[in-house]
């Protein structure tokens, strides 16, 4: 754990100097009146603090402690589902207003199901438009939640 | 007396059929969520959040609170049948849970569940009744110096807590104060870190956080994953516990609830630790501790009694002082200020219908879960069959519609996916999201409660330490702060789950 550790104490060390820097341009304030940037600086600070009480121990350890084995928390990810999901709700995301709720629904859980699954084509159909009429009904009609119609209308 | 016509009035308000119906939605939705292996209470609550924004203040905290119990009560029953707890606190339930389903007492098992949680569930009730409304008479006292200090102390309890570092619990912390102050300043009007898009001028909407960070970040970890799910599959029988099962459980469950109710009351420390200490109370007392681990009811009765009755002992600080005690009353208060309340003291008194009505419908709640759950368990078997290649896409959509329809925005699925993707590396790192929530809802608060603490001392921060209620969190902080150190060791440290 511990390069991991020390990638991300150096990820919220870089992240903490940012945000300090950032909230100190908003103004500080004094402690009387604090400014728009006063709690983000100090809460800052606090975060830049603690991610170096991580990181100064990763740095002490020599490299062969490093390469000892360790848990690998990237080991067996399968990455290409990951992106593919998170790719697939970006679009999702993108034409839900332009295509509609209903339309998008259908390609977004046929997407998942087809291309993450691999499901046969017609659970894909079936399962897509179902999932995608009853979160209307669910939504829409019950809870009166006003979903996107889109270019189509429906 | 006064109390008793409140709580009359509190049941006019949840027996109308239109409250009975949306506590009972709540339940079985809970219920019905909660059972899926992966997804915790609070991923639940975070899930089904959205289906209560469309009702009125009273409805949607009504069903909300049938959601919570619903869901505490589905994680019990994945622990039992398939060895999977949803949270930390469901852990201890699966080891005899699961030992007891493998020797086909599955029926005891969940019924036993089902009553201790009741029981526990009832006593929080009535403590909630007589405790709540004259703390909150007491918190009128307070001022912006002990609010800031108590919501100081609830994050540090909290991240003492911490299943894994502490250092990486207070850093959530910190960030989650951070990410909650984002928008325009309140004093000043000027936006800060909104990097020039307006949806963001308000501040970040807690629901896309939270389903992003337990629900999309929970999809991203297992999709692809094959989840092993040993799935009892025998006949479930005797789910009423037979006169010998109430023998050796009567006891755990009356410790159960009082140590779960007594210390949930306690900001920060939530449900999680209760559950484990009462675990080990009942090996410490039991006359037969090598039995422990092997099915014995007694390991089942008394967590999941302290379960239930730390949740409505949470539920105290939250309805009384507007004090979140972990991460799923954070979300609850969230809900509280998206419902256009204003959660503290004043709560009970200016929202008595609210208050009551809640306080009422988890009663109702709690026996609509006991009397309709229980036969309705094989249709949560069955749902626990459903393959996970099928459910991660429901709860991406179910993410995302939640999302959208909180303001008909799709910047916030863009936000729930930011969060997702922050918190699946978050768990990957080992960093937990339980103080970030915390901290994100608590974050408004504290920054205005210590503006106002500051300009009332005129920029002395001795006025933290001069008012005694206020010193007294602020050492219990430095206690919490300095006994690791101490001791060498740390509750909550080592409590990971095995998923």
């Amino acid at each position: 754990m511990k390069k991991f550790d020390r990638a991300s104490s150096i990820f919220w060390l870089i992240l903490s100097v940012a945000i300090c820097i950032h909230s100190y341009k908003l103004g500080l304030g004094s402690f009387h009146d604090p400014g728009p940037g006063f709690l983000f600086f100090w809460s800052g600070v606090v975060l830049g603090v603690l991610s170096m009480v991580i990181l100064i121990p990763t740095m002490k350890g020599n490299k062969e402690a490093l390469k000892e084995t360790q848990e690998n928390i990237f080991e067996n990810v399968k990455w290409m589902k990951i992106v593919s999901v998170l790719v697939s709700l970006v679009i999702y995301g993108l034409i839900l207003e332009w295509l509609g709720f209903l339309i998008s629904t259908v390609f977004f859980i046929a997407f998942l199901l087809g291309s993450i699954e691999s499901k046969k084509w017609y659970i894909i159909v079936f399962v897509s438009i179902v999932s995608a009429f009853l979160s209307y009904a669910l939504f829409e009609l019950f809870l009166q939640a006003r979903l996107p119609k889109g270019i189509f209308g429906i | 007396m006064e109390t008793l016509n409140s709580l009359l009035y509190g049941f006019t308000i949840a027996l109308h059929p239109a409250n009975l119906f949306y506590c009972f939605m709540g339940a079985l939705m809970g219920t019905l969520v909660g059972v899926l292996p992966g997804l915790g209470p609070v991923a639940t609550i975070a899930l089904l959040l959205p289906v209560t924004f469309h009702l009125s203040p009273v409805s949607g905290m009504i069903m909300l609170a049938g959601i919570c119990y619903g869901a505490m009560y589905g994680g019990s029953t994945t622990s039992i049948m398939l060895n999977i707890p949803g949270e930390a606190a469901s852990v201890i339930t699966c080891l005899d849970g699961y030992m007891m389903a493998k020797k086909g007492r599955a029926g005891p098992a969940l019924g036993i569940s089902a009553f201790g949680s009741f029981i526990a569930g009832t006593f929080s009730i009535i403590g909630l009744v007589f405790l709540a409304p004259p703390l909150a008479r007491f918190a009128l006292k307070f001022g912006p110096p002990e609010y800031f200090s108590m919501m100081i102390m609830g994050m540090t309890v909290v991240t003492y807590l911490a299943r894994t570092s502490m250092i990486k619990a207070l850093m959530m912390a910190a960030f989650g104060v951070m990410v909650g102050i984002i928008g325009m300043d309140p004093v000043a009007a000027k936006p800060r870190f909104t990097f020039g898009i307006k949806e963001f001028y308000d501040g970040i909407s807690l629901p896309p956080v939270i389903m992003g960070l337990f629900g999309i970040a929970e999809v991203l970890e297992n999709v692809g994953v094959m989840i092993k799910k040993e799935v009892y599959s025998g006949k479930i029988t005797g789910l009423y516990p037979n006169k010998e099962d109430w023998k050796k459980s009567a006891k755990p469950i009356v410790r159960g609830t009082l140590l779960g109710f007594f210390m949930g009351i306690v900001p920060g420390i939530g449900n999680i630790i209760p559950t484990f200490l009462s675990y080990v109370l009942e090996k410490k007392v039991s006359k037969n501790p090598e039995r422990f681990g092997t099915g014995v009811i007694e390991g089942v009765a008394s967590p999941e009694a302290c379960n239930n009755a730390a949740v409505g002992g949470t539920f105290i600080p939250l309805m009384s002082l507007g004090i979140p005690a972990n991460a799923m009353t954070a979300i609850l208060l969230g809900a509280l200020m998206i419902y256009g309340l204003q959660p503290g003291p004043l709560l009970i008194k200016n929202s008595p219908d609210l208050f009551w009505g809640v306080i009422a419908s988890m009663y109702i709640g709690n026996i609509m879960l006991l009397v309709l759950n229980l036969p309705l368990i094989p249709l949560w078997v069955q749902v626990l069959k459903i393959p996970y290649s099928y459910l991660f896409s429901f709860i991406l959509l179910f993410v995302c519609i939640g999302a959208y329809s909180l303001n008909n925005n799709v910047m916030d699925i863009f936000v729930a996916i930011g969060f997702g993707i922050l918190g699946y590396f978050l768990k990957k790192f080992g960093y937990e999201a339980a103080p970030f929530v915390l901290a994100f809802v608590l974050g408004p608060l504290l920054e205005t409660s210590l503006r106002r603490s500051l300009i009332l001392s005129d920029g002395s921060f001795m006025i933290f330490l001069n008012r005694p209620l206020s010193a007294f969190f602020l050492c219990i902080v430095v206690f919490v702060m300095i006994l690791p150190f101490v001791t060498k060791k740390r509750f909550g440290k080592g409590l990971e789950i095995e998923e």
